[in-house]
C-alpha cells in the first residue's frame, strides 16, 4: 500500500500525464502489477472529476467541476491519451475498465457551442477508432469496446465515416462467431450501425448493395438460434425503412432470396417462422413480381395457403398481424392454380409445407433462373 | 465451453426465468450453478442480453461469479458460481435467523451493494431468496437482472412467481425509481430474515400492491434491539430521497456490529437447516416443484422425476398463460371439469393457507403444485398427456390406498373419508333425523 503515501497528481492535467506515464510501463514485467494498480487510482480520480463527487482521499481539487473537466479533455485530446487506454484495454484491471468507458462517453457528450471536441478529435484520429471496431476479436474488453464504440456512432459523422471502411464487413463475421457475449455485442453494434442514421444506412446500401445482400443471407441462415433470429428480424426493419426502397427491391426480386425466406418460414422456431413472415409479406406485397417468382409461389400455393391459414394462431389479437395474414393469404388464392399435366390427382402438391418448403432447398428440379419446369402448365382459376 | 463439460444433476430452483441445475464442471473440476433460459419463449432479445452483459461486468466478492454462457438450441446456458448452503429463504424454512446472523448478512450485502450502485447498476429484486450462502458462511447475491427483467417479460405467466412483497412504494406507483429501491428491498428483506417471511404475506400478491403504497412502512416489533429496529427504520423511509445509500449504511452501528460478528453464526444456520430436513424428511427440493410445466409437448416421462436433468430435452416450450379461466376459451367442452376443478383447488389451497399461514416460500411451491395439477388434469395442450397423467395419478393414489405403511396412509389419506363411506343404514336414519332437527330448530326460530 505505499502508494497511498506518494504525492498526489493536483491538477487534471497532471493526472492525465501521470496515467500516461503508467500506460507505458504496463507491459514491463517487473513493473506491471504496479503500473496497473496506480492506473486504477488515477482512473478513480478522474472518475471523481467526471461524476461531481471528487474522492476526499485523492489530490486538491480546488476549480470548479466544468472547468476540471475542460482541462482533462484538452489534455485528453492532446496526449492521445483515448488510444493509450483503449489500447491497454485488456491489461487495466477489471472494474477500472468501466470508467475508461465512462471517461470516453463523457468526453464524448460534452459540447461547446454547437461543436463537439470530442467527435472532432476521434475523427482527426481515426485510430481510436478503429481500436474500438476491432474490439469483438478480445473477448475480454469486448463488452467495453461495444459499448464505447456504439456510443461513438451515435454520432453521425463517426457513423459514416466506419461505415464505409473495410473493416466494417467483419461485424457479419464477428456477430456469427466467438462467445455469446462477443457475438451478441457485434450484433448489437451491426444493428446501430444500419439502423441509427437511415440516410447513411441507405448510401451505403446503395454502393454495396449485392455484397450486403449476400452477407446478411449468410446471417439469416446461421446455425446459431440468437444470430438467425435476430438477423431475419433486421432484416425485415431495414426492407421496411423507406430511405431502403432500393434494398427492398433489389431483394424481393430475387427468387433465391425468396426460397431461403420460405425456408425460414418452415423453421422450427416460431419466433424465427415469425419474423421471417415479415420478409415474406413484401413478396408478396411486390405489385410487380417477376417470373421466377410468381413460379416459385404458385408452385407452392396449396402448401403456403394450407400453412398460412394456420400461421401463429396465436397471435390473434394482434390486429396488425391478422390484416395482414389475411391480405398474403388473398394475394396467394389469387395466384394460378397448378395441375399436374402427367397426374392430373395433385395429391404431390399437397404434402406438408414443413418437407415440402424444406425441400426446395435441394430439389434441383426448382429452376433458379425461372425457366418454367416442364412437368407444370399453368391454369387460370 | 459447451455443454459436453458438464455433468447436471439436481434442479436448485425454477423462477419465471427457466431452471437452475447444480452440475458439475469437468474442466475447471468444480461445482456449479446452471441456468437455463428458454430464449424461444421470450418475445424480445434484448433484455436477456441486456442482463448477460450486467452479469458479465460485475466481479466481487458478494455477488455470486459468472463463468460464462453458451446457446444450446433455444436455451441460454449461464454458468454461475454454485453455492452450497443454499438460499436464505430456504434456510428460513427451519426457523427466522437471530440478530448476530442477520447484522452479518446486512453487511456482507451491503458492500455487494456499494458494487453494484457505484457501478451504476440496480438489482431490482432483492429478497432473502436471491440471498446465496456458501457452506463457509459466504453470503452473496444471486439473480440481478436476469430474474426480474425475465419475469417482467413473462408477467402473464407467472404473476404469483414474481410476488411483490419487496417492490418499494415508488414502483409499485410507476414513479421513476433509483438506487434507493434496492434499500427498500433490503429492509423488507431484513424483516423477512427475523421473522421467516416479509410483512404483508399473509395477502394475496395483488392486494398487496395497494397496501405497500398506502400503508405506513412495516417495522419490527419492540423485541428486537433499538439498533436493528431503527436500521429497519431509515431503509423503510416511504420517502425514497430520505433513504440512506448503501454506503451510508454501512456506518449505521448494526451493520458495524455486523462486521465484527463471525461467520461461524451462518454456518449454525446451515446446519440447523441439515437437522430439519432430516428431522422433517424434507430431502429433496426436486419433489415439490413440477418438473413438467416446461416440456408439456409429448414428453411422457412424467415418472421418470428421478432421471438426471441431463435428459432434458431442449424441446421449445409452449407458452402456458398461468390463468386457468383466459384459456381455451374456444373449447367449451370441458368448461365444466375445469372449473370445478379449479375450484376444488382453490378452495383447498385457501384453507390451507388461512389456517397454517404459510411463509412465502411455502406459498410459492403450493401454487407451483397447483399449477402442476391444474395443468396436467386440464389444461395441457397435449390431450395424451393429461390422459397419462390421470392414469398416473389414479395409480398413485390406489397404491397409497393399499400400501401396508400405514403412517404413509396416515399422511396422504383423509381420515373422515374412510369413515363416511361405509355408512350404514342405521347411521344414515340418525344422520337424516340429527339434520331434519336442525332444519326445524332453525325454522323455530325465524
Amino acid at each position: 500500500m505505499a502508494f497511498l503515501f506518494k504525492r498526489n497528481p493536483k491538477s487534471p492535467a497532471e493526472l492525465v500525464r501521470a496515467m500516461n506515464d503508467q500506460l507505458t510501463k504496463l507491459e514491463t514485467v517487473n513493473d506491471g502489477k504496479k503500473a496497473q494498480d496506480e492506473i486504477t487510482r488515477y482512473l478513480m480520480s478522474i472518475k471523481g472529476i467526471l461524476t461531481g463527487r471528487g474522492d476526499e482521499s485523492n489530490g486538491v481539487l480546488s476549480d470548479s467541476q466544468p472547468d476540471q473537466i475542460a482541462q482533462l479533455a484538452h489534455e485528453v485530446y492532446s496526449t492521445d491519451c483515448l488510444f493509450l487506454l483503449i489500447q491497454n484495454l485488456p491489461s487495466i484491471e477489471f472494474d477500472a475498465r468501466k470508467i475508461v468507458s465512462l471517461l470516453f462517453t463523457s468526453l464524448l457528450k460534452r459540447k461547446i457551442v454547437n461543436r463537439s471536441p470530442t467527435v472532432d478529435h476521434l475523427l482527426q484520429r481515426p485510430q481510436i477508432l478503429i481500436l474500438l471496431m476491432k474490439g469483438p476479436e478480445n473477448p475480454e474488453i469486448s463488452i467495453n469496446t461495444g459499448h464505447m464504440l456504439r456510443e461513438a456512432i451515435k454520432y453521425e459523422q463517426i457513423a459514416k465515416y466506419l461505415i464505409f471502411k473495410p473493416i466494417f464487413w467483419n461485424y457479419f463475421d464477428y456477430c456469427e462467431y466467438g462467445s455469446f457475449e462477443t457475438s451478441t455485442e457485434a450484433f448489437l453494434t451491426l444493428n446501430d450501425f444500419l439502423t441509427t442514421h437511415k440516410l447513411v444506412a441507405s448510401e451505403f446500401f446503395n454502393s454495396h448493395i449485392n455484397k450486403f445482400i449476400d452477407r446478411i443471407n449468410r446471417l439469416i441462415v446461421s446455425p446459431n438460434y440468437v444470430t438467425k433470429r435476430q438477423s431475419v428480424k433486421l432484416l425485415a426493419q431495414l426492407i421496411l425503412d423507406k430511405p431502403n426502397y432500393n434494398l427492398m427491391t433489389t431483394y424481393v426480386n430475387s427468387p433465391h432470396n425468396l426460397k431461403l425466406i420460405m425456408i425460414l418460414l418452415g423453421d422450427k422456431s416460431k419466433n424465427i417462422q415469425f419474423e421471417s413472415f415479415n420478409v415474406f409479406k413484401i413478396f408478396i406485397a411486390n405489385p410487380r413480381k417477376s417470373r421466377s417468382i410468381i413460379e416459385i409461389l404458385t408452385k407452392n400455393r396449396e402448401r403456403l395457403l394450407q400453412f398460412l391459414r394456420t400461421f401463429a394462431n396465436d397471435r390473434k389479437e394482434d390486429e396488425l398481424f391478422t390484416v395482414e395474414r389475411n391480405f398474403v393469404i388473398e394475394q396467394i388464392e389469387c395466384l394460378p392454380k397448378l395441375v399436374q399435366l402427367q397426374n392430373v390427382n395433385a395429391k404431390g402438391a399437397e404434402t406438408d409445407i414443413h418437407g415440402g418448403i424444406k425441400g426446395l432447398q435441394n430439389t434441383p428440379s426448382l429452376p433458379n433462373d425461372g425457366s418454367p419446369d416442364s412437368k407444370y402448365s399453368y391454369k387460370e382459376t | 465451453m459447451s455443454p459436453e463439460q458438464f455433468e447436471v444433476y439436481e434442479e436448485l430452483g425454477r423462477g419465471a426465468f427457466g431452471v437452475v441445475y447444480r452440475a458439475f464442471d469437468k474442466v475447471s473440476r468444480k461445482m456449479v450453478a446452471i441456468k437455463q433460459v428458454d430464449l424461444e419463449s421470450a418475445d424480445e432479445l434484448n433484455e436477456i442480453q441486456q442482463e448477460i452483459k450486467i452479469l458479465s461486468t460485475c466481479q466481487h466478492a458478494n455477488i455470486t461469479r459468472y463463468y460464462g454462457c453458451f446457446l444450446k438450441g433455444y436455451k441460454l446456458w449461464i454458468i454461475m458460481e454454485f453455492l452450497g448452503g443454499g438460499s436464505c429463504s430456504e434456510l428460513l424454512i427451519s426457523g427466522p435467523f437471530g440478530e448476530k446472523a442477520i447484522s452479518y448478512i446486512l453487511h456482507e450485502l451491503l458492500h455487494a451493494l456499494v458494487y453494484l450502485h457505484e457501478n451504476g447498476k440496480i438489482h431490482r429484486d432483492f429478497k432473502a431468496a436471491n440471498v446465496l450462502l456458501s457452506l463457509e458462511g459466504d453470503v452473496k447475491i444471486a439473480d440481478f437482472g436476469v430474474a426480474t427483467q425475465l419475469s417482467n417479460n413473462m408477467s402473464k405467466r407467472n404473476t404469483f412467481v414474481g410476488t411483490p412483497y419487496w417492490m418499494a412504494p415508488e414502483i409499485i406507483l410507476h414513479q421513476p425509481y433509483t438506487y434507493s429501491a434496492d434499500i427498500w428491498s433490503l429492509g423488507i428483506t431484513a424483516i423477512e430474515l427475523a421473522y421467516g417471511k416479509p410483512p404483508l404475506s399473509q395477502y394475496h400478491p395483488f392486494d398487496v400492491l395497494f397496501r405497500i403504497a398506502e400503508d405506513p412502512a412495516p417495522e419490527l416489533d419492540s423485541s428486537f434491539s433499538k439498533e436493528f429496529r431503527s436500521f429497519v427504520n431509515v431503509c423503510l423511509n416511504k420517502e425514497s430521497k430520505q433513504r440512506p445509500s448503501a454506503k451510508e449504511l454501512l456506518k449505521h452501528p448494526f451493520v458495524l456490529a455486523g462486521a465484527k460478528v463471525d461467520r461461524s453464526e451462518i454456518v449454525k444456520l446451515i446446519k440447523r437447516k441439515h437437522e430439519w430436513d432430516l428431522e422433517t424428511g424434507n430431502t429433496d427440493k426436486r419433489y415439490y416443484t413440477p418438473t413438467l410445466e416446461e416440456q408439456t409437448p409429448p414428453l411422457f416421462d412424467i415418472t421418470l422425476k428421478e432421471e438426471p436433468a441431463s435428459t432434458l430435452k431442449p424441446e421449445p416450450s409452449r407458452k402456458v398463460p398461468l390463468s386457468p379461466i383466459k384459456r381455451n376459451s374456444s373449447e367449451n367442452e370441458d368448461q365444466e371439469l375445469k372449473k370445478t376443478l379449479n375450484r376444488i383447488l382453490n378452495q383447498a389451497f385457501n384453507k390451507i393457507n388461512e389456517k397454517h399461514n404459510l411463509s412465502t416460500s411455502q406459498y410459492d411451491q403450493l401454487v407451483l403444485f397447483q399449477n402442476t395439477m391444474m395443468e396436467s388434469i386440464a389444461l395441457s395442450p397435449d390431450e395424451q398427456y393429461r390422459e397419462v397423467f390421470c392414469k398416473y395419478f389414479k395409480l398413485v393414489m390406489k397404491k397409497i390406498m393399499t400400501t401396508d405403511n400405514e403412517q404413509l396412509k396416515d399422511k396422504l389419506i383423509p381420515k373422515n373419508l374412510e369413515k363416511e363411506r361405509p355408512r350404514d343404514e342405521v347411521e344414515e336414519l340418525l344422520y337424516t333425523r340429527w339434520a331434519e332437527s336442525m332444519i326445524e330448530r332453525w325454522r323455530n326460530e325465524h
